[in-house]
């Protein structure tokens, strides 16, 4: 079961319609990096996990993505709301509008829809958690190249609160890791 | 949405924010008892200002975790990201 | 660090493996603070300076 809360997890602001960033931070709504593969990779790994803590350390963070995911999309919704036809144009985001006008859709920086490929469920816990920690490394590079392309002070904010939360879940996962280990080594699995 | 009512939902933000990290890192350290204590007066804080929150505009949660006044204040804007702080 | 030192440090260690060392709780932020920063932890506040980067220095 989940429940909604209604409210963001951080408090967005933007400055004004800048679509041509919008076209860049969609990715982390609908690409390989982006918050919905890593919210889904990890609610679903969850299942084949032997630790209760994995367990717990999956679904929490996996629930957490799912509000970076809202974020991802409340930025880039109002990056793109009070854009003219021409802004969108001028910001090459007229191939976007000709599929989805302003709405929101999971497609990375390029166009292409989100796909099932993008994550990985092995069932051997060592293997998943070293997916998830490149998975958040993968997010966090994908965060500084989008704060180098930021010309919005505001943006860049939330897009600096969300890199941080991926070195944090790096740590959990590394520390789930170990965890793991030492289940298994008191098992005598090697 | 007023300066106040983003003020509110800031500072419970805040306090939310701070039971996420700690609930995190309590789930890799089930056994640190300070970090615990400070998760469950976090927790007291949080429901103290979501009730203040809730009775003046609204549930911040559906599906029976929060009653709703006169008429059903679920559906009433402004949605999440739709506020401007 | 010589490099026997070194081995000898990590003796305890298993080879083929990934490690990452466990967080000791020491203080945490204040809760506005923390939510700026994005997380309550400051030992796990690694902030990103896109500048020094563009200056290639190593901090």
């Amino acid at each position: 079961m989940w429940i909604y809360e209604k409210k963001l997890e951080y408090p967005v602001r933007v400055s004004g319609p800048n679509p041509r960033l919008a076209k860049a931070i969609i990715t982390q709504y609908g690409g390989p990096d982006g918050e919905l593969a890593a919210s889904l990779r990890y609610l679903t790994q969850r299942y084949s996990m032997p630790l209760s803590q994995a367990k717990a350390v999956l679904t929490d963070i996996g629930t957490e993505e799912l509000a970076h995911m809202e974020i991802v999309a409340t930025l880039v919704y109002n990056l793109i709301r009070d854009a003219s036809i021409q802004e969108i144009r001028a910001a090459g985001m007229d191939n976007y509008y000709a599929d989805h006008d302003k709405a929101l859709y999971f497609v990375n920086a390029s166009g292409a829809p989100w796909t099932a490929a993008y994550i990985q469920s092995k069932g051997d816990p060592i293997t998943d958690l070293h997916e998830d920690m490149a998975a958040e490394q993968k997010a966090r590079s994908t965060y500084e190249y989008l704060i180098q392309l930021s010309d919005d002070p505001l943006v860049t904010e939330t897009l600096a609160f969300l890199r941080e939360r991926e070195v944090v879940h790096y740590q959990r996962f590394g520390e789930m890791l170990q965890l793991v280990y030492e289940w298994q080594g008191s098992r005598h699995i090697f | 949405m007023m300066p106040e009512q983003a003020q509110l939902l800031t500072q419970i933000m805040a306090l939310e924010f701070t039971a996420v990290d700690l609930n995190l890192y309590l789930d890799t350290h089930p056994d640190d008892q300070r970090a615990l204590m400070d998760y469950n007066s976090t927790v007291q804080e949080l429901a103290i200002l979501k009730d203040q929150y809730q009775r003046r505009y609204g549930p911040l949660t559906n599906f029976g975790y929060a009653p709703s006044q006169y008429p059903w204040a679920w559906v009433n804007d402004p949605w999440p990201w739709e506020v401007s702080f | 660090m010589p490099e026997d030192a070194k081995a000898q440090g990590l003796q305890q260690l298993r080879l083929a493996r990934a490690y990452v060392p466990f967080q000791v709780y020491t203080t945490r932020l204040d809760p506005l603070e923390g939510l700026r920063r994005g997380t309550i932890f400051p030992e796990l506040y690694m902030p990103y300076r896109p500048r020094d980067w563009e200056r290639g220095s190593n901090e």
